[in-house]
């Protein structure tokens, strides 16, 4: 299987919505491109035992956002990009970010403050906008 | 189900097979070897220089081992082998695939006691066939202990005994108190048949001698007891003390007819030996007729039971 | 004939002067993966195995896979069994148990079983007592499924496995019900995992019935309710209490939510699973917390 499923028990996110996420997340970065299938309700199960209802309900969510399609009988398979960077921006990007918070873990934040300094930045920026 | 029956019961059939092929090859040399010399002494003539020099207490202390065949047959085949289905909740995987409780332990059951009769059946054709040539010298077949282990009777003993372990463990559920009431109930019956019942499978016929002669036994009869009379015809308890009016005699003989003349005698009871066979289908009868109802009871319990 | 796969109506068993469960009544609809919650005791044991058929109720009805549990092959077809102590044939091998199966099961899917055992890593030709706990449970699971039933029920399949084993078995019978026309009714005490696997709860607590809906309307219908402390006798009546914890200073009530008014003063949180499960095995006391 082409995605590795993880689930985490605590973040508040329903399963679902963590399926979807890493779904989008494996578009972002090229590793699922337009026309690849999406792993079967089996597949996924199988990796992460959860109930099939509930990667139903994450594949109608990529559906409803236009990201994939199901087709009867065949399987869900990829139709766009989410928005966003290509995938080497992307990467690039990620690259940056990492070495970002590597310095200022070295400087002695700590992880829950990184958090809080991203969100406010991002509030500014969004209140700029 | 025939599969999986063979592959439960695969091992033990292998290992009572292989005991039973030993014992036939123990049976079958001594027992040619023992005609072969009984045919030889009938024949020698004046004997002279004739001397006997194998010794056959070996084979005949294992043939009379085999009385105990019953009782483990009961405890393996009966026992063991049903608590450990339940112990192990194998009877609950059983019953939760596609075949019935029902057939399930008809099949298991009809197996068990098929191999019960092949063995014990095997076993007493083999002692009984090597017993011929005893049997000829002594006649003794009628009396307790061969009784026992030839032609019949051990065949019926093991499926009683099969049938105990079975409904024990149906019942106890437990692989220890399943065995101990096999061994237990086995024996009790056991020996209160031998040793209550059988001698009045019908009427005991009667011999009477003189006090201090030798008593001789019908030839192939099974001698259930003797009595001591006195003159009035009262059995006499205990040692018989001298009587008065005789202890004057002087010798053996003479103190032998004074206490004839008073009218003390001896007189034994026994079944002549055509009795043998009858008494065999009767003993057998009465022990597969409890077979067939501890199977019953056993059955059962297993069916309307909760799992 | 009803296509639901379990109902059950005024279910009862008695063990001499003891009900183990009593008055049960509940469905579980079809295709899905229904947890069978309860505390030790509560009657999950008693329950599941009337369901299969293994023991005889004393009072009330019950069908599984449309039919009256019984010594049937028909029903036995249809309905597979995983008990609480996995039996397996100690010294025989997992292929022996898929040959067992193929002969004692006339819809026997050998091709989907071994493909099963496959995928979990199973060696075929070890001895069952040889094999870890979670291989075992594996095993069991793939002889259980593989006479393709229609309901599946397991008695705590999980309790002796660790997490990986659990996950994995988890996975297998998530994948199952994926497949197949399959409903499944496991008992477990593991929340955390029957949250995320299953869709549908049933909830026993000393023997009676006291939950039966879908997990998603479960957490949705019941909320956390917070305030000092005050009087809890107009919740009680607009709404169905299940505890109320009290210090001198707040009140905490857990509730199933109905239709009328909250009042003013009263803080509303949601509440997870967990918590709900817990609130109504515990409800026989109610807890008086000393000032923190």
């Amino acid at each position: 299987m082409v995605i590795v499923f993880r689930l985490n028990p605590s973040s508040g996110v329903p399963p679902y919505l963590q399926l979807a996420q890493q779904v989008r997340q494996a578009l972002s970065a090229g590793v699922l491109v337009p026309g690849d299938q999406l792993p079967t309700v089996r597949e996924v199960v199988s990796q992460v035992a959860v109930n099939p209802n509930t990667v139903f309900k994450s594949y109608r969510e990529l559906e409803r956002e236009g990201l994939v399609q199901g087709r009867p009988g065949a399987g869900t398979f990829v139709l766009r990009r989410p928005d966003g960077p290509p995938p080497g921006t992307h990467a690039r990007l990620a690259k940056g970010l990492a070495r970002w918070v590597d310095t200022a873990r070295t400087a002695g934040m700590s992880d829950s403050a990184i958090e809080a300094l991203v969100r406010t930045t991002l509030d500014r920026g969004e209140a700029v906008a | 189900m025939t599969w999986v029956l063979w592959r439960q019961h695969r091992t033990q059939v292998a290992v009572l097979g292989a005991i039973l092929a030993v014992f036939a090859v123990l049976m079958a040399i001594t027992g040619n070897q023992m005609a072969h010399d009984y045919e030889a002494i009938r024949h020698c003539g004046d004997c002279r220089g004739f001397g006997l020099t194998r010794s056959y207490n070996l084979p005949r202390t294992v043939v009379n081992l085999s009385v105990g065949v019953p009782v483990l047959l009961g405890v393996f085949l009966g026992a063991a082998m049903m608590a450990r289905e339940v112990e192990q909740a194998t009877n609950v995987l059983a019953w939760t695939q596609s075949v019935t409780r029902r057939r399930w332990l008809a099949t298991k059951l009809g197996t068990v006691l098929l191999i019960t009769v092949a063995i014990a059946g095997g076993m007493a054709a083999l002692v009984t066939w090597w017993s011929r040539t005893m049997n000829s010298l002594q006649d003794y077949r009628f009396e307790a202990l061969q009784f026992d282990i030839q032609n019949l009777s051990p065949v019926a003993y093991s499926l009683f005994a099969v049938a105990l372990g079975f409904a024990a463990a149906a019942i106890l559920r437990r692989m220890l108190p399943a065995v101990g009431v096999t061994v237990g109930g086995f024996f009790a019956v056991r020996l209160f048949i031998e040793l209550s019942v059988r001698p009045h499978y019908a009427a005991t016929r009667h011999a009477t001698f003189a006090l201090f002669a030798p008593t001789v036994r019908p030839r192939g009869a099974w001698m259930v007891g003797t009595k001591l009379l006195d003159g009035n015809g009262d059995v006499v308890r205990g040692p018989l003390r001298m009587p008065a009016a005789c202890r004057a005699a002087v010798d053996r003989l003479s103190a032998d007819q004074c206490v004839s003349k008073l009218g003390y005698k001896v007189v034994s009871s026994f079944h002549p030996a055509d009795r043998y066979w009858p008494f065999q289908l009767i003993e057998a009868g009465i022990f597969v007729a409890l077979a067939a109802l501890l199977v019953a009871v056993g059955a059962m319990v297993v069916l309307r039971r909760d799992a | 004939m009803t296509a639901l796969p379990i109902t059950t109506t005024g279910l009862g068993k008695r063990f001499g002067r003891t009900w183990a469960l009593r008055d049960c009544t509940f469905e579980v609809p079809e295709h899905s993966l229904c947890a069978l919650v309860g505390g030790n005791g509560a009657g999950k044991t008693t329950l599941l195995r009337m369901l299969a058929g293994l023991s005889r109720p004393t009072t009330g009805e019950l069908e599984v896979a449309g039919r009256r549990p019984a010594d049937d092959p028909a029903f036995l077809a249809d309905v597979g069994f995983l008990a609480q102590e996995i039996p397996l044939y100690r010294r025989w091998t997992a292929e022996d148990h898929l040959a067992f199966g193929a002969h004692l099961n006339p819809r026997w899917d050998g091709a989907a079983t071994r493909d099963r055992l496959r995928r979990v890593n199973i060696p075929l030709e070890r001895r069952i007592e040889a094999l870890s706990g979670g291989m075992r449970a594996q095993v069991a699971l793939a002889l259980a499924l593989g006479k393709r039933p229609r309901v599946l029920l397991l008695d705590e399949p999980v309790a002796a496995l660790d997490p990986l084993a659990r996950r994995d078995f988890l996975g297998t019978l998530t994948a199952a019900v994926a497949d197949e026309d399959l409903t499944v009714l496991l008992s477990s005490h593991l929340l955390a995992d029957l949250e995320r696997v299953c869709d549908h709860l049933v909830l026993l607590s000393a023997g009676h019935l006291h939950l039966c809906a879908d997990i998603e309307e479960i957490v949705a219908a019941h909320k956390v309710l917070t305030a000092p402390a005050r009087e809890t006798a107009a919740l009680e009546r607009d709404h169905h209490v299940i505890h109320v914890d009290r210090t001198p200073r707040q009140v905490s009530v857990l509730a199933r939510m109905g239709i009328g008014p909250i009042e003013d003063g009263w803080h509303v949180e949601d509440v997870g699973l967990e918590e709900i499960v817990l609130a109504y095995l515990g409800r026989t006391e109610s807890r008086e917390v000393a000032s923190r």
